[in-house]
């Protein structure tokens, strides 16, 4: 299976998927106006990848800032991701903050309470 | 009530950080988008801060473009199709929003606006995610989560005036946001 990769723009983040290595990283902002059109791809290579998911899993989500339609997105990401776990995999999302950045501490934590597949919180410095 | 909606307290003299009269064509939303993220890391010092005012300001834009018909004239009746204007006011920034919209898209809005600031903020949280996690978007791509992740953001309640045009067929939507940055 491919990797997927999409560099980053003022608007959108960069996306970063290994198949192999079950490596997956979303970086930087996501504010775009039409945030089901971005993420597209992203699920249809997701949808490919539940068939042959590596045995570990790591999602790493590291935004700076992002809009609501982006949250719906990462949530339907999520939920993807717990269909591999829902195979026996190992996977885990790691939801990095900036230390003083309160919003996007209470945005992980929304997540992991909607979440099946547990979600790190990692506190990174500003 | 914030000196954008006409308050007397003339304590801290207001600055305006950034004005907008026009239309919001998704050129013109770029546009802004960017002239109002240099202006936010001028004047606001913490990234934190920055961040959570950008995202308010991008939700309050998005949910015009995506909430109201965009087709409508420029201006009418002296009403800009998008009025927008960002003041800070010693240790707040004040973020106006004010948009020209068919009477039932204002209702709509204000309807929103109304149920997000009965809310408490246990209850703002617990309706913000029970939308999160339902799966569903918008006719136009939206989240229906804007209006609570602004208060949520902001940590106040979105106040709002509806002004009557003399072309009957459009209202004059305007919403104040208020953020402390302390």
């Amino acid at each position: 299976m491919k990797d997927f990769y999409v560099a980053s723009t003022n608007k959108t983040p960069e996306i970063k998927f290994q198949a192999k290595r079950g490596e997956l990283i979303i970086a930087g902002r996501s504010v775009p106006e039409n945030s089901t059109q971005f993420y597209r791809p992203v699920y249809q290579w997701l949808d490919h990848y539940i068939h042959r998911p590596a045995h570990k899993t790591t999602l790493k989500v590291n935004l700076e800032y992002f809009n609501t339609s982006s949250s719906k997105c990462l949530v339907d990401i999520f939920r993807k991701l717990e269909q591999v776990q829902a195979i026996g995999r190992l996977v885990q999302i790691v939801w990095h903050y900036e230390k003083d950045d309160e919003d996007m501490l209470e945005s992980g934590e929304d997540f992991q309470e909607i979440i099946k597949v547990p979600i790190h919180m990692k506190a990174v410095k500003g | 009530m914030g000196f954008l909606f006409g308050s007397t307290d003339k304590s801290d003299k207001p600055k305006v950080i950034f004005s907008y009269r026009g239309h919001l064509t998704a050129r013109q939303y770029d546009d802004l988008f960017f002239l109002i993220e240099s202006k936010i890391l001028e004047f606001v010092p913490k990234k934190s801060l920055q961040r959570k005012i950008q995202v308010i300001i991008i939700e309050l834009l998005q949910n015009v473009r995506q909430n109201m018909e965009v087709n409508l004239k420029a201006r009418v009746d002296g009403f800009a199709f998008l009025d927008f204007l960002i003041v800070k006011k010693g240790k707040t920034i004040e973020i106006m929003c004010g948009n020209l919209a068919l009477p039932i898209e204002v209702q709509t809005a204000v309807k929103r606006i109304e149920i997000v600031n009965r809310l408490t903020k246990e209850q703002l949280v617990q309706a913000y995610r029970e939308i999160l996690g339902n799966g569903k978007f918008t006719a136009r791509g939206g989240a229906g989560l804007g209006i609570y992740d602004v208060k949520r953001k902001s940590g106040q309640n979105i106040q709002y005036q509806v002004k009557p045009t003399k072309n009957q067929e459009t209202l004059f939507l305007k919403l104040l946001v208020t953020v402390s940055i302390k």
